[in-house]
Formats: C-alpha cells, structure tokens, sequence
C-alpha cells in the first residue's frame, strides 16, 4: 500500500512548485500508471516516495510505514528503479547484486536462488561476471530491476522501468508486474509510453504541472471526454 | 588547430565555472555556508599567504646583500613548477582518460589533439590557484623591491600563466604513453595506477638528483671554499646554479630581473618559446597516443564469463551490513585509478621525501646516529609518530572527499535501508586500512632512523590508529555538510574538491590540540603522556562516531 496525503514539493526556493498538494492512494493488488508530460513532477513524486528528497509539505506511507519518520523500515520494503540506470560501474553486477543482497538481509539460499531466476528471465546471467562499465543502457537496466526485485519487496515503485530494455525483456517485467499484483502486492510505474499503461494498469493518475489532473480507471477517466484510447484522452487532458 | 577548438573550449570553461558555482554554494546541502565560503576560505589563506610573502621578503633582502636578490624569481618559479610537476600526472591521467564527458567529446568532429588541449586548459586554470600563493608573493617583493624595467608586470603576469605549461606538458607526455602501453595490458587499470606512481617517484626523485648534480658540479673536485665564495660573490651564480637543471626558471629569471639587458626580452622569449614549443609537442603526441590509451579505457575492467557454479558460490555468500559497506568502499577505490592514485600518494611520498635527503646528506645521518639513544626512549618520539600517522590520515583526501566520491550513485546509498551512521561508519572503517598502511611506512621508518622500540611501536599501533578514526571523523564533516556530487572528472571529487581544504584545515586543528595536551600531560608527569594521549583519542573517536553519525542520519535525509 501507498499513500500519498497533501504532499507538496518546490524548488528554487519556493519559486516553482514541482508537485502540488499530492493526495494519492495505491491498494495492494493494483497496477497503477503515473502518466504526465515532461516536467509534470512525475520523477519529483517518486523521489519523495522512495526517501530520495523531502517533502515540503504532506506524509508518505508506504506498507503502514511513514518514510520521514520510519524511513529505514519503509525503504527495506521498496523495490525502486529509478529514471536512468546510474549503477556502481566498478563492480561487476554480480558484486552489485550481492551488495545488495547484503543490505536488505537477503539469505544465502534464497538469494542464490532469485539471481538466478531473474538473470535467467532478463538473459544476464552470461553478463554478471563482468564489470557495469562494459555493460549496454539496457543491461544496466536489467541489472537495476534485478536489484530491485532481489528481496522480493511488496512495494515496486519503477520510474520508466522500460526504457532501455529489449523487447523479450519489456515483455518479462510486464509479466512480473502482473504476476506481483496477483500476489496481492503493491505496483507504481511511471511511463511513456501510453499502450503499455492502458494494457496493463488497473488505475493511472495524470500529473500536470504537480497537480493530479485526472485519476481512474480507463472507464472513469473516459468520462466526460471525446477520446477513446489513453492517448487521446491524455492529449485532451493534458493539453487544455 | 581548427575554428572548433573555441566552441570546444567554452563549454568546458561553462561546465567547469558552473560546477565550482554549484560546489560553493553546496548544492546538495540546507547548510547556508553558501555566501560565507568566499571570505571563510580567504580567511583560511591568509596565514598561509603572509607566511610565504615574509619568508620571500626575507629571503630577498638576504640574496640582495650578496647581489642576487634575482635569486628569489628563480626559486619560487622553480618551486612551482616542481609542485606542477610532482602532482601533474594524477590530474592529467584523470582529466585525459577518466573524465565522464569524454563519451560526448569523442564522438565530435574534431581531432584527438584538440580534446586533450581543452582538457590541458582545464586543468591549467586549476594549477594557477595552486601556485598563486607561492609564485605572487615572490613576483610581488621581487617588482617592489628591486629596481625592475617597465617590461617588470606585463612580463611577470604572462610568465605566470605560462609557468606551469611546461611541467605539465612533461606530465601529459608521461601520461599519454604510459596510457597507450597499458591499453595493452590485460589488467590496465593497475599499470595506470602503478605508472602513474612511478612517475611521481621519478619527478621526485629527479629534483634531489638535479640538486645533487648542481652541487657536485660545483663543489666537487675543486677549491670547494674558493667555489662557494664564487657562488656568493659572483652576480648571477647561484641563479645559474639553480637553474642549470631548471632552464625555464633561469629563463623566467632573466627576463624579469632588474638591469636585464633589453628589458629582459631575450629571457622573455626564449621561456615563451619552450612554454608554446611544449605544447605543440604536446598535441602532436595526443594525435599519435591519444585515441590509443583511450581505448577500452571506459571499459577498463575484466570481462569474462562466470565459470560454472561460481554465480552460485558468489551469490552465496551472506555478509553483516556494515561487512557490505566496506567491501563496496573498498572496491570502489581500488577499481577507480583517479581515486586510487590519490589515496596511496602520501603513503610513497611520505618515506621518499623522508629517505631521500638522508641518503644523500651523510652529515645528516650523524645527526640522527648521535641522539638515536635520546630520541628513541624519549615519549615525545612515540607521541609525534603517532601525530604523524594522525596527520597523514587526515591529510589523505579519502575521508574529506568520501561522500563526494559517490557522485552520481550517491542515490543508491540514500534509497538503501541502511542507515546513515553505519554508511559513515564503513567509510571511516575503509579510511583506516589505509591508516595501516601510514602506520606501517611511519613505523618502518622509524626502524630504518634504529629508532623503534617495542612501546613507541605500541602505542603508535594502537594510539594511531584511534588518532586516525577521529581525524577521520573531522574530515569526514566537511563533505558530510557539503557533498561535491556533480562532478565530471573524477579528481573534481579529489583535488578540485574545496572539502579537501577544510579537513586538512580541521585535522590540523585538532591535531594541534592533541599536541598542546600532550605537552600538558608530560608536564603534569611525563608518564603520563602516552597513555593519556591513547584514552583522549579513544574517547574522541568513539564521541565522533555518535556525533557525526546523528548528523549524517539528519543530513543524509536532506540532502536535495
């Protein structure tokens, strides 16, 4: 579960509003998409979620626990991918992986066993042994969302978790994120690319200029506009 | 050279403005030192700036009874270009080949020589503020003492900025081959670091050697009084002497001295002349090497395939979390040549600049042999080793720099479950494996002087080694208020990184303090120092580690 309760966000002190009286709130169990154009605090939004910066104003829970007071317990339960896949390009992935595996206690065995699970399914296994630098933008990918899901968290929260990725390997996390909801778990992802998040998401919110300007489900947010698909009714909305 | 080369080089004059604007206003920190960082640091200088123009002015009037009073242009051009020299490797290696905009630069439409000439502008802007302190002072009595043509300031200011062309050129020579030779090798980024070593060695040891050279050429095999009465009396002999393995100095030397012929133009031109000759050479060299060593030079590391069961085995081994913060600091400066290079400098160059002059100055060694009995029984002697390995470990820009290293992954560690504290803790941790190794080369020298007994070795085990976890600490606080995360070559975390200044700073303070309690304790009962000294830094580290653990937990969460 996330919750996101008047939550306020300004840069350049106080000059420009960046996310404005944000009130969200994200069930277990859902796919839910986080559209908006560029600059709309999408990135803004998720940064405060997962205790990169702080809000100004409001609270953020995520699974019961409040990020500015329990900030520990609250990102021990979150898989996060952020915008650009900017990873410790020393180390191999592999040391990486069990870096992190080490922060978030994840045992041996069940460690041994998800590596090799998740590198089988992005087809990176071959390429762990190596160092991040040699790796491509997308296999730099992969390895985040690999490190991301390696404690198996209840609450993913992905920041254009597809950019990047290979068509097999888009088509694997879109199957992991159905299969995480049906586990009656927490799903958050920003996106782009509107096909996917029509397809896939049981809610989306629309962000513009920091404020929610629309949130629903497809049918819902169909209402009272001409458009059909998610596309045009994200022009429409976006765009008055 | 080609119409590009400006465009070329504005942006990166841009980039690297706004970079030091970003850092001195400290971006990433509510801490409002932004408008005090100017008179703070101006402040900090002072001391330092007045020490230097008073040893200039004494130094002057004292060549100026014997009528070399010119003597002071040659040593403090002199001194700056061994400073430029001696350091130019690391910066120039790190600027060439690990900059993270240099996958940008490349690609452009323009040749290898010209990248590495901006990339060299670059990093000539930052060694004028390195000799500044040094080299205006001198210029600065020299102009107002001695009675210079009117050719005296134009000719000083460009003598100044061309000044550290030529030691700099050198290190681009060194640094382009030894680059494009290790490109061959598989384990490349450990022949750069141990290269780039070798060549700080090598300049270091090239200035006791000129030195000794300049003395015995002088001095040995003829009427060494009637010699030295030369040098003194003769006008222009100790210049000449002096700059015999330092031409460019004599150059300098002679074009800004007073009753130079022709106002000093032929000095003038012959020392611009080396100054844009070298660096011609220079971009003909990067034409040749450049693209060479750069290659693989991103990709520096080992890549192969895991063999079987070895992902099983690695995947398989658990650690504690503060074992895991360690290991990734470990790694991540081992594996990072810029980082590495400047971390281990004080542990080669400490014994060097100790070894050296004993090993050439016999008389020096009698010294040390006829109080050997005193020193090494004396507290005083396991007190200041103890300061000294303190001093280097504060001094060694790996506390003062070790949250601005992170840079662009600095969000790895703030989305982590691991709290602040215990992040810090693991750098100060890591900061001190390397206090082990200060700590050896102090104690080695120690034996090598036949001053080492069993307690002073003690105490400067143990007594080090907490000294160097509160100077740790201390250095640590500057970057923890005010991380340098934006950087693009690695040493704007390192050399380029202001927090350097402030720990070294700090650690003095503090080790200044532990000096004046030393005394007070040995005065008190002379007994009683070490072991006061040994509980004081016990205390002081472990009061450290809660204080700026609290104020990490605080700062790591707030950080923009």
């Amino acid at each position: 579960m996330i919750e996101l309760q008047q939550v306020s966000k300004s840069y350049s002190r106080g000059g420009r509003k960046a996310v404005d009286n944000l009130t969200l709130t994200v069930p277990p169990g859902e796919v839910f998409g986080f559209l908006g154009p560029n600059g709309a605090g999408k990135t803004t939004t998720i940064k405060m979620m997962t205790g990169l910066l702080r809000p100004d104003a409001g609270t953020i829970r995520i699974d019961g626990f409040d990020m500015a007071r329990e900030p520990l317990q609250a990102k021990a339960r979150i898989g996060f991918v952020p915008d650009s896949p900017d990873v410790y390009d020393r180390l191999t992935g592999l040391e990486y992986l069990a870096f992190i595996g080490d922060i978030y206690g994840v045992p041996a065995v069940d460690r041994q066993r998800r590596i090799q699970m998740l590198g089988e399914q992005f087809e990176l296994t071959d390429a762990l042994g190596d160092r991040i630098e040699s790796y491509s933008h997308g296999m730099q990918q992969k390895l985040v969302l690999m490190g991301a899901l390696l404690h198996d968290p209840p609450v993913w929260i992905l920041d254009e978790p597809m950019v990047g990725l290979d068509p097999k390997s888009a088509h694997t996390l879109k199957e992991l994120m159905v299969q995480h909801t049906r586990r009656g778990r927490t799903l958050f992802f920003s996106t782009h690319v509107l096909e996917v998040a029509e397809r896939l998401c049981d809610r989306v919110a629309i962000i513009k200029a920091g404020r929610i300007i629309a949130c629903g489900t497809l049918d819902e947010l169909r209402h009272g506009q001409t458009g059909e698909s998610l596309e045009e009714i994200f022009l429409e909305l976006t765009e008055k | 050279m080609s119409r590009r080369l400006i465009p070329l080089l504005r942006i990166q004059m841009l980039m690297a403005w706004r970079g030091f604007l970003s850092r001195s206003r400290g971006g990433r920190s509510r801490i409002p030192l932004g408008p005090l960082m100017v008179p703070l640091l101006l402040m900090a200088f002072i001391p330092l700036v007045g020490m230097v123009i008073t040893v200039c002015w004494s130094f002057y009037l004292a060549a100026d009874r014997l009528g070399q009073g010119e003597l002071l242009i040659t040593m403090v051009t002199g001194a700056a270009q061994i400073l430029c020299l001696m350091f130019g490797v690391f910066y120039v290696i790190s600027a060439f080949y690990f900059s993270k905009d240099l996958k940008l630069l490349v690609p452009l439409p323009v040749r290898p020589g010209e990248i590495i000439l901006v990339k060299f502008l670059g990093i000539l802007a930052g060694e004028y503020l390195t000799i500044a302190p040094l080299v205006i002072p001198g210029f600065l009595v020299y102009g107002l003492q001695a009675d210079v043509a009117w050719t005296y300031a134009p000719f000083a200011l460009i003598i100044f900025l061309l000044l550290p062309v030529l030691p700099l050129v050198v290190s681009s020579l060194f640094a382009l081959g030894l680059m494009r030779v290790a490109s061959f090798s598989r384990n490349r980024d450990f022949w750069r670091v141990a290269g780039a070593l070798i060549g700080v060695v090598l300049a270091v040891v090239f200035q006791f050697m000129g030195r000794f050279a300049g003395d015995s050429g002088f001095m040995v095999g003829a009427d060494q009084v009637e010699q030295a009465e030369r040098l003194l009396q003769e006008r222009g002999a100790l210049v000449e002497a002096v700059g015999s393995y330092l031409p460019t100095s004599l150059w300098a030397t002679n074009a800004l001295r007073a009753g130079a012929p022709a106002w000093g133009l032929g000095g003038f031109l012959q020392f611009v002349a080396a100054a844009l000759g070298s660096l011609l050479l220079m971009v003909w060299a990067a034409e040749k090497l450049f693209l060479g060593g750069l290659e693989g030079g991103a990709a520096g590391g080992r890549s192969r395939r895991l063999r079987t069961g070895e992902l099983v085995q690695q995947a398989g081994v658990a650690r504690s979390v503060l074992a895991a913060l360690v290991l990734r600091e470990i790694r991540l400066l081992n594996r990072t040549p810029a980082f590495l290079m400047s971390a281990v400098l004080p542990v080669v160059l400490v014994p060097l600049f100790s070894l050296l002059p004993v090993i050439q100055e016999p008389g020096l060694r009698d010294l040390i042999a006829s109080g050997r009995e005193t020193a090494a029984a004396h507290p005083a002697l396991a007190a200041a080793a103890m300061g000294v390995v303190g001093l280097l470990n504060g001094f060694s820009s790996l506390g003062a720099t070790a949250i601005s290293r992170e840079g662009r992954y600095f969000w790895i560690s703030r989305s982590l479950p691991a709290p602040a504290h215990l992040q810090i803790r693991a750098k100060v941790i890591h900061g001190l494996l390397f206090s082990l190794l200060n700590t050896v080369v102090v104690l080695g020298l120690l034996q090598f002087f036949g001053l080492l007994r069993i307690t002073t070795l003690l105490y400067v085990l143990v007594g080090g080694i907490l000294l160097s976890a509160a100077a740790t600490y201390v250095a640590l606080l500057p970057d923890l208020l005010r991380p340098n995360l934006d950087w693009t070559d690695p040493q704007q975390a390192m050399k380029g990184n202001i927090n350097v200044l402030w720990s070294m700073i700090l650690v003095f303070l503090l080790i200044g303090l532990l000096a004046a309690v030393a005394v007070f304790l040995y005065l008190v009962r002379a007994a009683l120092m070490l072991p006061g000294l040994v509980v004081i830094c016990g205390v002081l580290a472990v009061v450290l580690d809660r204080l700026v653990g609290q104020l990490a937990d605080r700062l790591y969460l707030e950080y923009a």
